[in-house]
């Protein structure tokens, strides 16, 4: 057979050749890998144990094994669901372009090799001069802490548009320094934590809005809901998530009436066709004025935030809650 | 036919041209990548010809878009025909006028829209399966995806059948099993009940007579058409679509080349749903210059599954030298040993079974699935070696899982249990996937 490169071929070598990585990877002493194959998640754990937990408890490694996922997919027998839940590496596809399911190993989801594995060999990183020693093989990879790393998983419900909407102070470089805070590891090197806390996190959670109340001139009171602290919309990505703003009042003799809702903030269902995206936007402010049954009467609103739009209150985080007279 | 390339893998295991390519440019200090991933293509799959051609070559068979004006005087019509009487009547006689083609479509766009009304869209539906041309069948068909009405998904299902297509006896099945009997749903299963006395019916078997009778009838009919695409033991595997039909067919394959998921997903889920004619169809799209037209082709076609074999045996269509291209490229191996596995066909066993063990993880993984959906005892010898022999190239937990399920099915008299950290190690849902490969040998395409 005669060794002819089809063109992908000759653009990768191209591309290669011209980076600076390329150079300094001719320069690099040849490694002894032969014992080492790299081909599941499991694989790391022994070299990068610290990472590796971080990992493991995040949900990208749920992605496969979560009950939500599950029951939603008849069990994954709808094998639309397994390209971004059990996804073969990102790299051998084009910047954010739709990934494509792998056989192997679903089970651990988002994987290492999900965002790590080089189609052209060794493991991406965005680390410019990485150690030319490690049994991993480690190559400067710019397109490993890109956006568009992302975009290929979480475009489909255009958090990635939305974040490339926002304000360039809020934004960042990438969605990594609010998804991948620093993480110290052994020997001093800095590290990224992979945990990619959100919605499953009450922290993660508080930071993207603050609740504030107030009176105005009249005496009527008012709330206001600020996207201060997210670089997409409120609550973003997956269509179930919701946040409800709930209103109740005393009534006469000083009792609390049930919670009413007030605003609800989500990207409704597709067949929801009587509903609108009311998702609030990167930096956006919503606001009401009350009526209240009579004047200065107390009341309270607070911010519940649902992982799915049917969750029982009991069963839903409660962010913040102001409350009148102040 | 076999190509020489790969009668040279199957003989000796080589390391390819395909993986030399690799080492040559792994050299320059990388190491080999998997080739599962590689970007290195050894196929120039330039040449081929792409879907939106094939489907600019049907361009004058398609169906026409429906004139909006059109589309809203039918939805009148339609209103009007609940009304009774005279105005019935005259609304009736003025879509019976209509021209055929601009009915079927202005119905089809009513049907499509989610905001119209139940009972226009029960209309529509009904005039649809009295109306309705053939090349409606792929639109129709991929509103079994999305209609919530019953009445409307039995409507749909009995209009397939009327064009001797079962993709709707899935919904009936559903339908009659739901045990909650609300007063929408009795009227959708009389109707189901009235449908499943037109099943068809063969020679050496009476109608039956009785509800339970007619029950055995559709589980039989439904296991047919699941397993080889046809209704009846009479009917012969048919060659070719009608060309307008094909150019539908095509509309949805051009879908293969959209980013965002929903058209992709749609045109999946048409696609697997046609007579097996559509194999023919598939195998061109394997082919495609996009690479994500030639993914989703290969997985339509192991979604399909045996009945893919069952047309390539009623064709004489040698299914291995038609995926010999993409077998030849690494980043699409694994999902041709999945169509090749899929389609049941025992005797491409041996095409695949080199394979387990091949150059990448992935590859291996796949063909392991793959000798699980065809393959026959000949092959229990290289399973038992693959588990067994502790200088086989790694597999994974799903591959192993496939080899033992193969192993159980190939040898029932043996008492076997599978290794327990192997059995924990595999999600209950992939343990589950295989069950169904190992159940569906029974629908195998024998040699
Ligand atoms: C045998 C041990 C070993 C294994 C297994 C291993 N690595 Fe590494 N890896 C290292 C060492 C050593 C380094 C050098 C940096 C350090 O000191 O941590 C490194 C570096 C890296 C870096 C670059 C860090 C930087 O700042 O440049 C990444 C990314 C990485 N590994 C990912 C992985 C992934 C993903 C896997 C599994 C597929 C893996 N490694 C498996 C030992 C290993
Ligand atoms: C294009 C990639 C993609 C595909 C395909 C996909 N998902 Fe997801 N899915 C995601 C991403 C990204 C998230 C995380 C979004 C978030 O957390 O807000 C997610 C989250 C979810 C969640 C929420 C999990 C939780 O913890 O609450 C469910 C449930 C889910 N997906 C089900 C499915 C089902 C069912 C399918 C198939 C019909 C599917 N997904 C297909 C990308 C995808
Ligand atoms: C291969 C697809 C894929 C890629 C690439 C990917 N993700 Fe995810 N991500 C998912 C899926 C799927 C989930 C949801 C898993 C679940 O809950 O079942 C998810 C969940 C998340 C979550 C939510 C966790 C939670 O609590 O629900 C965040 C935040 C997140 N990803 C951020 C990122 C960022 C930032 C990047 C880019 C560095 C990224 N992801 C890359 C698929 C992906
Ligand atoms: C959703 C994508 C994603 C997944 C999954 C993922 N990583 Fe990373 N990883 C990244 C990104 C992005 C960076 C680079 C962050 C930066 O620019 O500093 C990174 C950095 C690293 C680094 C260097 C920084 C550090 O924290 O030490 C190591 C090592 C690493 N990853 C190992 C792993 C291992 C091991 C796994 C699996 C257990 C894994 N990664 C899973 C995206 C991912
Ligand atoms: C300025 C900080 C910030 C930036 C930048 C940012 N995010 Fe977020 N993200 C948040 C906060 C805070 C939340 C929790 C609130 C929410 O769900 O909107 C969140 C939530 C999410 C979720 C929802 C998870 C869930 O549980 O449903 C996903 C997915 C996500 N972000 C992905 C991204 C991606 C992808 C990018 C880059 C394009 C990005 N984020 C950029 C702060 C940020």
């Amino acid at each position: 057979m005669s060794a002819r490169p089809g063109p992908a071929a000759a653009v990768a070598v191209i591309g290669a050749a011209a980076g600076v990585a390329a150079i300094l990877m001719l320069l690099k002493p040849p490694v002894e890998t032969e014992a080492l194959s790299l081909q599941t998640a499991q694989d790391c754990h022994s070299c990068h144990a610290a990472v590796y937990a971080e990992w493991e408890a995040s949900h990208h490694a749920y992605a496969y094994l979560n009950p939500e996922v599950r029951k939603l997919s008849q069990d994954f027998r709808n094998e639309e669901c397994l390209a971004c839940h059990a996804p073969r590496p990102v790299l051998s596809f084009q910047a954010g372009e739709r990934v494509l399911a792998r056989s192997s190993d679903r089970g651990a989801g988002v994987d290492c090799m999900s965002c790590h594995l080089r189609p052209q060999g060794g493991i991406a990183t965005s680390n410019p001069r990485p150690s030319s020693s490690a049994p991993c093989q480690p190559v400067y990879e710019p397109r490993l802490a890109g956006v568009d790393m992302c975009a290929s998983c979480h475009n489909q419900h255009q958090t990635v548009d939305q974040w490339r909407a926002s304000d360039a102070e809020i934004r960042g470089d990438n969605c990594l320094g609010c998804h991948m805070e620093d993480a110290f590891r052994a020997g001093g090197r800095r590290g990224r934590h992979h945990g990619f806390p959100a919605g499953h996190d009450r922290d993660a959670l508080l930071k993207a809005v603050t609740l504030t109340s107030g009176s105005d001139a009249d005496g009527r009171p008012w709330v206001e809901l600020h996207n201060v602290g997210a670089g997409h919309n409120f609550p973003t990505d997956e269509r179930s998530r919701a946040a409800d703003l709930q209103l109740r009042w005393q009534d006469e003799a000083g009792a609390w009436q049930a919670w009413q809702r007030l605003h609800r903030f989500r990207d409704p269902y597709r067949d929801e066709t009587d509903l609108t995206n009311t998702q609030l936007p990167s930096q956006q402010v919503w606001r009401k004025v009350l009526d209240p049954p009579a004047p200065g009467r107390a009341g309270e609103v607070r911010l519940l935030y649902r992982t799915q739009p049917f969750l029982p209150d009991a069963d839903s985080v409660e962010m913040y809650r102001v409350g009148w007279p102040q | 036919m076999i190509c020489s390339w790969l009668a040279h893998r199957w003989n000796s295991r080589p390391r390819c041209g395909v993986a030399s390519l690799l080492v040559l440019v792994a050299a320059c200090g990388e190491s080999a990548a998997d080739p599962a991933y590689a970007v290195i293509n050894p196929v120039d799959w330039h040449s081929g010809t792409g879907v939106s051609q094939h489907l600019a070559e049907h361009a004058a068979q398609l169906l026409p878009a429906a004139p909006p004006e059109l589309v809203e005087e039918v939805a009148e019509l339609l209103d009007s025909l609940a009304v009774g009487g005279n105005l019935a009547r005259r609304a009736g006689a003025r879509l019976q006028d209509l021209e055929a083609d601009l009915r079927s479509v202005a119905l089809l766009s009513l049907v499509e829209d989610r905001l119209t009304e139940l009972g226009v869209r029960r209309f529509a539906y009904a005039w649809l399966r009295d109306t309705g041309i053939e090349a409606m069948l792929p639109r129709l068909c991929l509103r079994l995806k999305y209609e919530k009405d019953s009445w409307s998904a039995v409507c749909i299902a009995h209009t397939l059948l009327l064009h001797g297509n079962g993709a709707g006896l899935e919904a009936l099945d559903n339908l009659l099993r739901q045990e909650q009997q609300d007063g929408s749903l009795q009227t959708a299963r009389a109707y189901a009940d009235e449908v499943l006395a037109l099943l068809p019916t063969w020679s050496d078997q009476a109608p039956p007579q009785d509800f339970a009778a007619r029950w055995e009838h559709l589980q039989e009919v439904r296991g047919r058409w699941a397993s080889q695409r046809l209704l009846t033991p009479e009917e012969e595997q048919p060659e070719t679509f009608a060309p307008r039909l094909e150019a539908e067919l095509w509309r949805f394959m051009a879908q293969f080349l959209s980013q965002p998921l929903r058209p992709v997903d749609d045109a999946r889920f048409v696609l697997m749903r046609q007579r097996a004619c559509s194999v023919p169809l598939l195998l061109a799209a394997a082919e495609d210059p996009d690479r994500y037209v030639r993914e989703h082709a290969l997985q339509t076609m192991a979604w399909i599954g045996p009945a893919v074999g069952h047309w390539c045996r009623a064709h004489a269509l040698d299914l291995g030298a038609a995926l010999e291209r993409a077998l030849q490229d690494p980043a699409l191996r694994p999902r041709a040993l999945e169509a090749l596995g899929a389609s049941g066909m025992a005797e491409l066993g041996s095409l695949i079974a080199p394979f387990l063990s091949g150059d990448s993880f992935e590859e291996r993984t796949a063909a392991a699935n793959a000798l699980l959906r065809c393959a026959g005892s000949d092959h229990l010898d290289l399973v038992t070696r693959a588990l067994e022999d502790p200088q086989w190239p790694r597999l994974s937990n799903e591959a192993r899982f496939s080899l033992w399920t193969l192993r159980l099915a190939l040898q029932p008299e043996v008492e076997s249990e599978y290794p327990v950290e192997l059995w924990d190690a595999v999600p209950e849902t992939e343990r589950a996937r295989r069950q169904r490969w190992s159940q569906e040998r029974a629908s195998r395409v024998n040699s």
